[in-house]
């Protein structure tokens, strides 16, 4: 009866990795063989809807003054009916609300909010600053986003169709060179939205709003709940009830800002952890809604079935694993034939499917960043990390669902210090190669020169 | 552009030949491998004879090698010694090994325990002899080198660079797929041979196909850095 | 056991090729930069014209007489830059080349190019620059106007801080930019246009009527709270709908309006519009295609994953975008000059005469006047 369990469980979870499989191999030859859908950027700069910029903060000392400089430079019209900023001091102990304070006397259109009282994580910091905003469109970023001059332009383009309810723009890590990991997950970046979203989006799927570089209809937010603060994914939250609800997320890649990754593989589990556990958590809220919209189609329905369930895919294979050692014992490699091939190539999904990789390598040549690529084979240790990390982490969501308690968010570190011209290496310290808002602006125009 | 859909046509159709190629001349091939392995374990001294003949494909079949391995009746304390030296390995590597790299040695330590208990507590014998391990390692081995021209149709061919560099590229990786194979395969008939059948699983799960995913992805980047190295040169100035 | 110790080594070796080049590109990197994000980037619609007046400006500052432009009327001076540019140096006059023309030109006055020339490099006129008919051109610059004669072509871009007319048959391959205005004659084409005025053959400019004021007031905080359930627009009745915002409908079928339907809500059609003349519409409209009568007015933004049709003496306030193409009837407005929008085709854009568009017109293929 074990064999039996074991052989169906292997069956199982040959089946949904393939399906996996198939499905970023779709999307890698869709995004590198047909049209690119509808982008609006021809629209930049003439659809000019009110936004308001919402920061949320969390002793965000180290980053804060670039990220307000960079916004201070934004060629979005600053009056006010266009522009707000508001950078939401979410119960900061150090000197964050001083800093967002100075900005605000020099800047009429700077309008911090502090936090000292009520629920504290991002969603919470959202929704106090959407209740303060009075933009049509809602833009977050990150505290450590470095946003461009046109990047507002670019994200708010898109809302001119009436249908997109939210805008994702692209992300880039900045700190690529702090470590291997942040190059291995600057690998992983670059698969995820030249490929993976921007064929999402073409194909009429399911693109992510990812809760940072992008924006939301203010309108669109309000019929759909606005922010959850039970969520410790509230963006994946956001994009599965606006798109239940018929609202269109957009994905605008030519929208680019730089983001600080991880730098340290701790910091990084405890990235995965958060996203495992909530987007795992939408998977139980909204499966059954998603399935029975009638706002979707069903392929959408498909894919989004598929979004919700990617983190299961690791407590999968780690059964699969299991099993395939069961049968091994059992004697039942004499399968017929390709049954045992691709049982024993289960093993090989703990460290991604090919089309993973494949997804990576096609981004890399579309961004015409080739010489990176070499490292693909050490995204191996990426891949294994972030399994073993998301099965544990998991066991703790289902542990703690059965005992009814709620995991709490934890804060990415920051290895940017404050003044903006230095980064801190994995071990805390500075590398003095600088990052920040200056050197961001200073390479650029290298580059510009260069060009000419 | 960098991509072109006829490309992807002309990828399958290369996948099919080659395919073609390699079930004509498979039993040839395998003989082949076959002669490497048999050099290979008489470099590491271990004795072997012509086994039975496997029939991989309808029309592809290779002889299989028959080895001996270690019997843990006469030597009870081999496999306790094997699986004392891993978890001592993981206890002196814990620290030092970077934090992603840790659930790969848990591995070692992980699979002799289980086939320990395995030989200790279900039978004194894994359920393959090495005649058995080599066929399923054939049946899987040969089905990966079918697959490859596909992999690489999709991941490779689909660039527009010249077909030599695709080609190039498809021959070294097939070699080297054949060359490796060769070798595993015989050091795990010579582990079993020295260390017995307790090595068996390990050998089987992390260098059979996990083994192969590895270079596949190790040779596609090489392949794409290099042809990305060609498309970068043909992009246009800004005139 | 030594032998078996050699099988392992080799083992290893060849273990490691799988990890050897990505292990040395992470100790050696050959590139650990971050992406190239042109943070200080704006979107300047006349881009080409202006860095090449720029670029000009140094070459002209540091290029050396290379010889006179013997044979050549009117003469003129050549010179010749660091970095091996030839450039022509004209006062002004009618220019003729019988062979092409393989040097950049710079023209201090007004410029006119006989008929039949080929000039394959870039042109930069300080006065007005007028093409006879056939004439093949590279790109143009010029501080005045621009006037390309019958069947020109030009490979790339026109930028004019005057007015530009393209006459009948001309085919631009690039953009077409202008500080003042674009005049279109029939059979024209190309990818795109940006002036603060751009119109086709027989266009009457008039005043055009502000439209609506637009925007969604922000509403208030509900915390999602049920309340009562809005009344379904008459234009909608017996569609099947439901209502995405307080102001914005959503129908899943095809919907035909009327002659003389208003719409004050922001309307989403997941099928085929089809409005009839005189229709109004307040506020921004999207369906998978749509078809406008005629003297149709939409006060918002004109959206389309497929096609639009704009019938004759309809008026689009703010900006139009179709995956595929677009068609503007004879007497079709869209923007304001105090409010430029956008016409974006991810296919063609096709446009009859007495069209006026203040802002850009964008294509994927082409933009052609009918």
């Amino acid at each position: 009866m074990i064999v039996e369990a074991a052989r169906i469980v292997a069956v199982v979870v040959l089946v949904v990795m393939a399906a996996y499989t198939a499905r970023h191999l779709l999307f890698a030859l869709h995004r590198l063989f047909s049209r690119g859908r509808m982008d609006y950027t021809d629209l930049a700069g003439f659809h000019l809807p009110s936004v308001s910029v919402l920061i949320p903060m969390h002793n965000e000392e180290a980053v804060a003054p670039d990220i307000i400089e960079a916004l201070a430079e934004a060629d979005y019209p600053h009056d006010p009916q266009h522009l707000e900023v508001i950078p939401i001091n979410d119960h900061s102990t150090d000197g964050t609300g001083a800093i967002l304070d100075e900005y605000a006397r020099r800047y009429p259109w700077i309008k911090p909010l502090h936090r000292k009282k009520g629920k504290r994580g991002k969603a919470a910091a959202l929704r106090a600053g959407t209740e303060a905003a009075r933009g049509e469109i809602l833009i977050a970023f990150d505290a450590d986003y470095l946003p461009g001059r046109s990047l507002l332009k670019f994200l708010v383009a898109p809302f001119a169709d009436p249908e997109v309810g939210a805008v994702m723009g692209r992300v880039v890590p900045h700190n690529v060179g702090a470590s291997l990991l942040t190059r291995l997950l600057d690998l992983e970046r670059a698969g995820g939205y030249q490929v993976d979203q921007q064929a999402r989006y073409n194909l009429g799927l399911i693109a992510q709003y990812g809760g940072t570089a992008g924006g939301v209809r203010r309108a669109a937010l309000e019929t759909a709940g606005g922010w959850n603060t039970h969520s410790l994914a509230e963006d994946t939250d956001l994009t599965l009830r606006l798109a239940i609800r018929g609202w269109k997320i957009a994905y605008v890649n030519r929208a680019e800002c730089y983001e600080e990754v991880p730098e340290t593989w701790e910091g990084r589990r405890r990235q995965v952890e958060r996203w495992a556990i909530g987007h795992t958590d939408c998977l139980h809220r909204y499966l059954g809604p998603l399935l029975r919209s009638p706002c979707l189609t069903a392929k959408a329905k498909l894919d989004g079935v598929f979004l919700l369930g990617v983190y299961l895919t690791a407590p999968l294979i780690l059964l699969g694993w299991i099993a395939t050692v069961i049968l091994f014992f059992a004697g039942q490699t004499y399968l017929p034939v390709w049954v045992a091939f691709f049982l024993a190539s289960t093993s090989c999904n703990a460290v991604g499917n090919f089309a993973s990789f494949f997804e990576i390598g096609s981004s890399v040549l579309l961004d015409g960043a080739e010489r990176r690529i070499r490292l693909l084979p050490l995204n191996v240790a990426n891949f294994l990390f972030s399994t073993t990390t998301v099965a544990v982490a998991l066991i703790k969501y289902y542990a703690g669902r059965a005992r009814g308690r709620s995991l709490p968010w934890n804060k990415t570190e920051r290895h940017r210090n404050g003044n903006g011209n230095g980064w801190t290496n994995g071990n805390g310290e500075a590398n003095g190669n600088g990052r920040g808002l200056s050197v961001v602006k200073a390479r650029a125009a290298a580059q510009n020169s260069g060009s000419s | 552009m960098v991509f072109r859909p006829g490309l992807l046509f002309q990828g399958f159709a290369v996948a099919i030949l080659v395919d073609a190629l390699l079930v004509w001349q498979g039993s040839r091939l395998l003989g082949w491998h076959s002669r490497v392995v048999e050099a290979l374990l008489q470099l590491a001294g271990v004795a072997w004879e012509h086994g039975k003949d496997l029939a991989v494909l309808p029309g592809v079949s290779v002889g299989l090698l028959r080895t001996s391995y270690l019997d843990y009746q006469t030597h009870p304390l081999y496999p306790w010694a094997c699986l004392a030296a891993a978890v001592a390995l993981l206890a002196l590597g814990l620290r030092r090994c970077p934090l992603p790299l840790r659930p790969l040695l848990y591995l070692v330590p992980l699979s002799l325990g289980i086939t320990l208990l395995y030989l200790t507590r279900v039978s004194p014998t894994v359920p393959y002899n090495p005649e058995d391990f080599s066929t399923i390692w054939y049946r899987g081995e040969t089905y990966l080198w079918l697959l490859l021209p596909w992999i690489f149709a999709l991941g490779f061919f689909v660039l527009n660079v010249p077909m030599r560099l695709k080609m190039g590229w498809l021959s070294l990786l097939l070699s080297y797929s054949f060359l490796w194979s060769a070798i595993r395969l015989a050091t795990a008939l010579a582990t079993f041979h020295y260390l017995g059948s307790l090595w068996m699983p390990f050998f089987y799960f992390a260098f059979g196909f996990l083994a192969d995913f590895l270079y596949i992805v190790a040779f596609y980047s090489l392949a794409l850095g290099q042809a990305g190295a060609l498309l970068a040169r043909r992009r246009e100035e800004w005139q | 056991m030594l032998g078996y110790l050699l099988l392992l080594l080799l083992f290893s070796l060849f273990f490691s090729v799988s990890f050897y080049f990505g292990f040395r590109e992470w100790r050696r990197p050959w590139d650990a930069a971050p992406l190239p994000i042109d943070v200080e980037y704006v979107r300047v619609e006349n881009y080409f014209g202006r860095s090449f007046r720029a670029k000009m400006q140094q070459w002209l500052a540091e290029a050396q007489p290379n010889g006179i432009a013997a044979g050549l009327l009117p003469s003129g001076v050549l010179l010749k830059t660091s970095g091996g540019e030839h450039l022509l140096t004209l006062p002004g006059g009618r220019l003729e080349r019988r062979g092409e023309q393989v040097e950049l030109i710079y023209c201090e006055g007004d410029l006119t190019l006989a008929g039949g020339s080929t000039f394959r490099r870039e042109i930069y006129c300080r006065g007005r620059c007028e093409t006879e008919a056939t004439v093949q051109l590279q790109s143009i610059a010029a501080d005045g106007d621009v006037i390309l004669g019958l069947q020109n072509e030009v490979a790339r871009w026109v930028d004019a801080q005057g007015k530009v007319r393209l006459r009948s048959g001309t085919v631009v391959g690039s953009r077409v930019s202008s500080s003042t205005s674009i005049e279109l004659e029939r059979q024209v084409r190309a990818q795109s246009l940006y002036a603060p005025v751009i119109c086709t053959a027989d266009c009457a400019l008039r005043d055009d009527p502000v439209a609506s004021p637009r925007g969604e007031a922000a509403p208030p905080i509900t915390n999602g709270q049920a309340g009562t359930p809005p009344a379904v627009p008459p234009y909608l009745a017996g569609v099947r709908c439901l209502q995405l915002s307080p102001r914005t409908w959503l129908v899943q079928d095809d919907l035909d309006l009327p002659a003389g339907c208003r719409v004050e809500s922001n309307l989403i059609v997941k099928g085929t519009l089809r409005a009839g003349s005189d229709c109004h519409f307040a506020g921004d409209l999207k369906a998978s295609c749509i078809q406008l009568g005629s003297r149709n007015r939409v006060g918002g933004n004109l959206v389309s994953d497929g096609s639009i049709e704009v019938g004759e003496g309809s008026f689009i306030a703010r900006n139009v975008a179709a995956g595929t193409h677009i068609r503007f009837s004879a007497g079709v407005r869209v923007g304001q000059l105090s409010l430029p929008a956008v016409v974006s085709a991810g296919s063609e854009v096709g446009l009859e005469q007495d069209v006026a568009i203040y802002g850009k017109v964008a294509a994927g293929r082409w933009i052609k006047t009918l």
